[in-house]
Formats: structure tokens, sequence, C-alpha cells
């Protein structure tokens, strides 16, 4: 507002002092007009009661000349004429009984006479028409007898005189008033408002400076007095405040300042009020130079952007903005996220939110995205997206009416190469056959690993068995090392599954079920082949579940027996020794051979148990049956051990608290492990077998000649005997390549320090032969076919009886 | 009951006539002696008011309770005016009667006032100087007299002579002693 239009200021002490001047002008001026009223009034009864005592008086006086008649009217006119002094007597009048005028005094100033006569009532007559203050009439009186009448009339001089002294009075009580009032009363008026000056400078100065800590001073007592004490009351509440607000402050300014995230406050024109420096760092703008943000956000995400934050002025308490920024310093693009909450100060609105740069979590989500779609390994396709891929092959195959075709991939003995030459090596090698895969088929073929050294190869368009059988062999040939030889010196192959869609299922999954299948087919072939699908497989998988279950069961309940067959001396031909074999006798389906289950047991993990079991059952038999033992010269039993037994890494621990358990000499037991087991990580299964002889057990090679032990490693392996596969034996005495090799084998054992068990004896001539070559310990079905403890000691009896009776 | 109580009715119509003769007799007085075709008479008449007056503003000791008793001595011609104050009323509870003791100068024991006029006998008895004496226009008595009335200048005018009233036990107000023409001690 222009300062002509404001209204003059007017001090406080003006206006107080106008008041007080306003209210003593009324003040006295009522009062003067009442002094002046009533002062009249009295001043006129006062003038009538002076009229009537000087009347009286004069009256006395003046009776007894009156009395004495007409001739003393001369001294009644000298009486009367002693009110000269009297300046408002206007006239005398004295009247004898009769009414006739006696004697008069006339003043000079008067301009009238009195009536010769006097009647009653003539004098408020005559005050009327003379234009008198008042007129009075007294009787007069001598020894108590009226004589006559005196009247007075008055001009009322005197009263106005009074009245107008008064009045000259009260005004100049009123200018003196008023003189004091404003010389005294503005003096004190100021002083009293002295403290509301204080505080107003007060005021000023924690305006100018507010963390000023002067005080408002307190001089009176009084509302000032109050309102000073109230004005330091909420200056030191407001300083409190002050203080309060600047700590949050500077704890805000702490927090944004050190915060890892942007923080910014901008109004609705796209000013910046404040940002932090992680915002400056994220962006590459300052302060003064924020105006240009909205420039550096991508052209895709911008009308997005600006979108989002109108839905902010419309209805949103807050905004989130994922876009990619341009740095404005580095030039490099950052993907940002931009968190955005509006408020109103009155009339403007303000924006504030904070600024995440998410570039890095937005790679590691592609990452993660590619992660989930690829194998970071051999960068190929995963499981997820072969899934996927598959079912869209699948629909487009169905809808086409065309053919696809899975190729289910699996490397053979891929273990070995993990465990001998490492993970790396593991990994090197899975790598190169990824891309030997891939270079095997067309590029339009998709080439995924599903885990671990397992491929699957989706082929559309498979038009007969040849293209599989072409591809199958391609791919088999891709999965052979001999190329990889930096890679990997142990020979690793490959077994394929194939299923065929529509003719081997009907669903993706189903697809990829009888594809694993026909791989598991091939794996329990022998590796490096393929094999598809076909109902019959699926019959015999079926079969291997059926089996499973039942082992299972078989395994709970103990159902599962352990026969003894002995071992003989070669040279005497006496038993000394028993192998426990696991023998399976179901209800439904009687005697279950081996040969069917424990397969199914090595490949489902029921081994272990099985193990368990088999290790206990030898366990109660040599502790129940120690006698029986004792007379058949069983001196102890050899168990068998699988891979996966073997390489447990409780297998010591188990054997040791079985054998603990049953209170078995650990010296009566053999383990007997396959040539094929220890093969597979000879550093860990000499530790496993050194761990077993220091507990005390027998350690023997079973199957000798079938695996691929090195030599170096045999002459570590701490058993104490080997067993000569029967392969080798059953061609005794006749093949010589056979006999070769058996001589070769206890030759080798003996100059290890071990002796040697043939198993598969079946005729004299084996035996004699072996006995001949040095073979310590014969074991067959011409000695004795596998029977229960319980059986044997019955042929032993009857044998004994029998010989008893032929002696 | 005393006696003078019958006479209150009669006071009263006494007083009445009393002042209509003195509002006739102050008519009569308004206009100059001198004018009157009876000058003499109203003389008598203005000296036997003045007397009466004068009285009124005196004070003495009175013989008897509710009398005043005025004996007038040798008046001649004022006697008549003299003789109309008798019964008028004086004071509050006195009546006038008017004796005259021409003849019998002596017998002054009931006179409160003398009035000694023109034909005074001479010499004055001595009984009467213990009485408030009044010269009414006499000559030798004035001396002895407290009040000396007599025309002055055609006006009845009186002196009062002080040390004769005080010997007589009179006293006078201020009025009646300021308007003496003269007041001797």
């Amino acid at each position: 507002m222009p300062l002509t239009h404001q209204r003059k200021r007017k001090s406080l002490h003006f206006r107080l002092l106008r008041v007080i001047t306003y209210s003593l002008v009324l003040a006295i001026a009522l009062s003067g007009t009442s002094l002046l009223i009533i002062g009249n009034h009295s001043a006129e009864r006062y003038n009538t009661e002076n009229m009537a005592v000087i009347g009286q008086i004069l009256a006395e006086k003046i009776a007894f000349p009156l009395s004495l008649g007409d001739g003393y009217a001369d001294e009644a006119e000298k009486t009367l004429g002693a009110t000269h002094h009297h300046k408002d007597f206007a006239l005398v009048c004295l009247y004898d009984l009769s009414g006739n005028l006696f004697s008069q005094y006339r003043a000079a100033t008067s301009t009238h006479e009195c009536l010769n006569t006097y009647h009653l009532g003539m004098e408020n007559h005559n005050r009327g028409r003379r234009n008198l203050s008042s007129a009075i009439v007294l009787p007069v009186n001598f020894e108590s007898e009226k004589i006559g009448y005196l009247v007075i009339e008055s001009l009322g001089n005197q009263l106005k005189e009074t009245l107008w002294l008064m009045t000259w009075a009260i005004l100049g009580s009123l200018l003196v008033a008023l003189l004091i009032a404003f010389l005294f009363g503005s003096r004190q008026l100021k002083k009293a408002l002295w403290g509301l000056s204080d505080l107003r400078n007060t005021g000023l100065e924690i305006a100018t400076n507010p963390k000023a800590i002067t005080r408002a001073k307190k001089v009176f007592n009084d509302e000032i007095g109050d309102l000073v004490d109230a004005f330091n009351s909420m200056l030191d509440a407001l300083g409190l405040e002050s203080q309060k607000l600047r700590t949050s402050e500077n704890t805000f300014r702490s927090l944004s300042e050190n915060a890892p995230v942007g923080m910014f406050l901008r109004d609705s024109a796209n000013h910046y009020g404040f940002v932090n420096s992680t915002w400056s760092e994220m962006t590459g703008l300052t302060v003064n130079n924020a105006r240009h943000f909205s420039n550096c956000i991508g052209t895709d995400h911008k009308r997005h952007y600006i979108e989002k934050l109108a839905s902010l002025k419309t209805d949103a308490a807050f905004v989130v903005n994922e876009f990619e920024f341009l740095h404005y310093e580095t030039n490099e693009y950052r993907f940002l996220q931009e968190y955005v909450s509006s408020f109103e100060d009155g009339q403007h609105s303000h924006f504030i939110g904070i600024l995440i740069d998410a570039t890095e979590l937005r790679q590691s989500q592609i990452e993660l995205e590619k992660l989930a779609y690829y194998d970071p390994l051999t960068k190929l396709p995963n499981r997820r997206f072969l899934t996927d891929h598959l079912n869209y092959s699948y629909a487009a195959a169905e809808k086409k009416g065309g053919k696809i075709a899975v190729f289910m991939t699996d490397l053979d003995n891929f273990k070995r190469v993990n465990d001998s030459l490492g993970h790396d090596a593991g990994d090197k090698l899975l790598e190169h056959i990824g891309t030997r895969l891939k270079g095997a088929v067309f590029k339009e073929d998709v080439v995924s690993r599903m885990g671990g050294d397992e491929f699957l190869v989706l082929v559309e368009g498979i038009e007969n068995l040849n293209a599989i059988e072409f591809i199958s062999k391609r791919l088999l040939n891709a999965m052979r090392t001999e190329s990889a030889h930096d890679i990997s010196t142990l020979p690793v192959t490959g077994s394929i599954g194939v299923a065929v869609y529509p003719d081997d299922s009907c669903s993706p999954e189903e697809l990829l079920r009888h594809a694993d299948l026909a791989l598991y087919s091939s794996k329990s072939n022998g590796g490096d082949q393929f094999s598809c699908y076909s109902e019959d497989l699926d019959n015999n998988i079926r079969e291997q579940i059926r089996i499973e279950q039942k082992l299972r069961r078989a395994i709970d309940n103990k159902e599962i027996d352990v026969f003894l067959q002995p071992q003989v001396l070669s040279k005497e031909r006496r038993v000394c020794w028993a192998e426990a074999l696991v023998r399976w006798h179901d209800d439904e389906e009687g005697f279950i051979s081996p040969v069917r289950f424990i397969p199914v047991a090595e490949d489902t993990g029921l081994i272990m148990e099985l193990g368990d079991l088999v290790l206990e059952k030898v366990c109660i038999m040599l502790k129940d049956y120690a006698e029986e033992l004792e007379l058949l010269q069983i001196e102890g039993i050899s168990v068998n051990l699988s891979a996966k037994q073997f390489f447990s890494n409780t297998l010591v621990k188990d054997i040791s608290a079985t054998l603990k358990a049953h209170q078995i000499a650990p010296s009566l037991v053999e383990f007997e492990l396959t040539e094929s087991t220890v093969t597979d990580n000879m550093d860990r299964a000499v530790s496993i077998m050194e761990d077993l002889r220091e507990l005390g057990c027998r350690l023997s090679i079973d199957d000798f000649g079938t695996g691929y032990s090195s030599l170096s490693y045999l002459s570590k392996f701490p058993t104490t005997s080997l067993k000569i596969d029967r392969s080798f034996v059953d061609p005794l005495p006749d093949s010589k390549n056979d006999a070769e090799i058996v001589c070769a084998i206890i030759d080798l054992a003996h100059n290890l320090g071990m002796s040697v068990v043939a198993e598969g004896v079946e005729t004299e001539a084996q035996a004699d032969y072996l006995a001949e070559k040095g073979c310590e310990y014969l074991q067959g079905y011409y000695f004795a076919r596998p029977a229960s403890i319980t059986q044997l000691i019955s042929e032993a009896t009857l044998k004994k009886n029998k010989k008893r009776l032929s002696n | 009951m005393h006696w003078l109580h019958i006479l209150y009715p009669l006071k009263a119509y006494a007083r009445v006539s009393f002042r209509v003769f003195f509002v006739l007799l102050a008519v009569s007085a308004s206009q100059s002696v001198l004018a009157d075709s009876e000058p003499q008479l109203k003389e008598s008449k203005v000296r036997a008011a003045i007397l009466y007056r004068l009285l009124q503003a005196s004070r003495w000791t009175f013989n008897q309770e509710h009398l005043l008793t005025i004996c007038e001595l040798g008046n001649g011609d004022h006697a008549m005016a003299i003789r109309q104050l008798n019964e008028a009323p004086f004071g509050k509870n006195r009546t006038i009667s008017i004796r005259s003791i021409d003849g019998d100068s002596t017998n002054t024991q009931k006179c409160d006032v003398i009035v000694i006029g023109p034909n005074e006998p001479s010499p004055l008895p001595n009984e009467l100087s213990e009485h408030y004496l009044i010269c009414n226009d006499c000559d030798q008595s004035k001396n002895h007299s407290a009040v000396n009335l007599y025309l002055f200048r055609d006006q009845v005018r009186y002196d009062i002579n002080r040390t004769v009233a005080s010997q007589a036990g009179v006293h006078f107000q201020s009025d009646a002693l300021r308007l003496a023409l003269n007041l001797s001690n």
C-alpha cells in the first residue's frame, strides 16, 4: 500500500494524551456546567438569601422609623440608602401597612423607581417586566406587629458577576488542568509508556538480530510490566524454539549432507532451494544450475516424468520416478530414482524429495535377469529359458503340426574331472563342451545348460529318426574331450537321451521327462551313447522306481538278509573267512536278485542305508553267532562298500560306532572296495583307507583288474588283499591271457604285500590253478554258495555228522 | 382563669381596631402636618403614635403584669390623642391604660409612664422623678424627662436623656436612640 494512502501514524502517547485531554475537557466542561448551574442556583439562592438577610436587617432597622410615621421618612430613606454598597440592589422600597410608599432607595444604575403603592405579587410582576434578577418582599415588623413592607429589587449584577467569575474560573481551571495534564501528565505518560517504548526497541533489536539475548526491562509492576514479562517469556520461548529449530536444522543439514541419497527442495517453478552434496554428485549439478535437471532426463523417460509430476499436483501424495539421466559433467548416463512429494506453504507449492542412483542396482537387475535366463559359466540359456522356449516351440509345433526333439545330454565321468583336476578345470570343461555343443547344431537350435554337467539341445523341425541319429552323433562327438587335452587329460564322454514330440509325449514336461529317462538308459548302458525314449524304457524306469520304493520299505523294515559266502584257504581248502552278500526276499515277488536292486540302490542313494543295514547285520552275526562262526572256522566277514558309502564323510565314524555298539573287534571285519570306486578319487580313497586301517579293519580291493587304478596309487593303498574279478577267473585255466593276467595280479599283490582272493571259482581246475599260482584264498560256487548263517550252520552240522558217520 | 382571658377576644378586636387607627394615623401622618386642615390634631396623633412607638422601643419595670399604665399630665390638646391609646395592646400580654393625673399629679404609684404635656404642673412633683417621664411638648419637665417630644421643622421629633432614663430605669432600643434628634447623657 502506498505510503500516501496509509493512515497517518499517531503515537500512543499522543492518543492517550488526546483521550485524557478530551476527557478532561469533557469532565471539566460537564463539571463546570454543573458547577455553573449549581453555582448559579446557589448564587441566586444566596443572592436571595443575602437579599433576605439584608432585607431582614434593613427591615429591622427601618421598622422603627417606619413606625414613627411619615415624619421620619427621611431617616428611613437614610437607612435605606445604606444599602448603596450592595451593588446588586436596584431598588429598595418601603411601604407602610396600607401599601403606600413610605421611603425608597434607588441605585444609580437603576432605571426604575418604586411604585407608589404596593400590592401582593407585584415583586414578581416587576421582576419580569423590569428584567430584574430577583425581587423580594419582606414584612416590616415592629414589636411583633407588621407595620409595613420592604420590597428589594435586585438586578442580579452580583449574580452575573459571580457567574462570570465562576465561568472564568472554570475556564481557567480547565486551561490550567489542560496545561498540567499536558505538562505533568505528558511527562508521567511518557514515563509510564517508557516500558512500551523499551519493549518496542527490544522488539526491533530482536527483529534485526534474532539471536540477540536482549530482554525488555520491567520498570513498573503494572499491566505494561505484565506485558514486558509476557514479551520476555515469549522471547525465551521463541529462543528455545529457535534453538531447537537450529539444532533440528543442523541435524537435518548434517543428515542431508551425509546422507547416501540425494535430497532436494524445489518450488513449482523448477527453482531449487536446496540440494545436498550427494544430489550434486549424482547429477553433476549444483543448486545454482539445478534448473538444467529436467533437460538431462533421457528423452524416453521425460514425458512419463512430467506426467508423474503432474499427478502430484492433483491427487498423489508422492510419486516415484525412474529415468535415465545424463550426468551434467561426465556425460555418462545414470539410472536414477526420484521420490517426490509436495507441500504447500500458503500460496506456493514446493517439492521435496530424494534422489537415488540406481545405476548399479539396475545393472544388477539386468544381470539378474540375465542370470535368470542364462548360465553365467557357459553363457548358454539356462533351464528357465529353455522351459519358456520349449513351451513356445511346443505350442508352435502343435499349431503347425511339426516335430521337435529334445536331446538331454549328460557328461560321463565329469565328477572325476572335478574331483581330480579341480572345479576350475571342471568349469573350463563345461564351457568348452557348451561351445562345442553349440557348434554341433544349427544356430536356430537352442543349446542350454540345465545344470551341473547336463545340457539340453532343442531342435525344431525334426523330420525322421535319421536326423535324430545324426544330431545325436554330432553331440556325442562334441562331448568327447580328446580335443580338450589342455583342459582335461581325463577322458570325458557324454550320454544322450532323446525324446520327440509328438511321438513320445503330449506335453513339454513329459517331453523333458522322457528325454531324461532315455538319458538314464544311456547312462545305465555305460555312457557315450544315445538312447531314444521308448515305452519299454519307460517301463524299465517305472520298474526301477517300483523296486526303489520296495527296497526302501524293505530296508526300513529290515527285511534285507545277509548271506555269507565262505572263502577258503587255497592250500588247505578250508573255510577261513566269508563275504557278506545281501539278499532280498520280497513277499510278493519272491527272491529279487541283487543285480536288480543294487543298481537301483546305488542310483537312488539307498545304498547308504543298505550298506549300514548290512554292516549292522554282519555285526549282529559276528556277535550272536560267534561260536557258530568259530565252528565254521569263519574268522571274519567281508562287507562290500559302495562308492557312495566309501566317500561318505562319516564313513569311518559310522563304522566305528556300529562296531563299538555291537562290541565287534574291527579286525573281524574286512571292507571290500571295487577298483572303480577307489580310482574315482585316489587321493581321498587312500586317506579313507588309511583311516579304516587305523580303525583296525581289513581292506580289500574287489573286482581288481576291471578298473583304472594307477599303479602308483596301488602301492599307496593300505589294503590287505586284492580280489581278482571273476571275469579273469572264469576262463581259467584254459585262457592263456587271463592266466597271465591272473598271475600278474597275484605277483603284483604279493609284491605289494597283499594277499589275493580269487572269486567266482566254480571248478576244481580253477581252484587248483589258482592255488598253484599262489592265490591264497578262493571263493566261489565250487566251495559254497552264499547262504544264511543258519543254513551254513545246518550244512556244516550235517557234513560233520556225515563225516563222523563215515568215520 | 384570669379575668383578662375573657378579654382576649376583645383584645383581638382591640388590636384590629388599634391597627385600623394606626393605619388611619399613618395615612394622616403621611401627609404634611402643616398641610392638614387640623394640624394640631394631626400633631397630637403623631405625638401619640411616636409616644406609643417609643414606649414599645423602651424597657423598664412595669408595675403590673398585664397592664401598661400611661399617666398623662397636662397634655392639653394632646391628651385626646393619648387617650386613644387606652386599651391598646402593648407587647404580647399587656394592654395600655391611659390615666390622667391632672389634678392629682402625685398619684403616680400605678403609673408606668407619665406623659407630661405643655400644661405641666410647676414645679414638677418629686414623685414624678422616679417614673419614666416623657415630655410631650412640655417645657420645664423636659430636663427631667427621659424622652422629650417636640416639633422640629414641622416634624415631631424626640430627644432622649439617657441619664434621666437610666435613673428611671429605662432603657431604649438602639433604633430609638439612633432616631433621637438629640441624645444627651
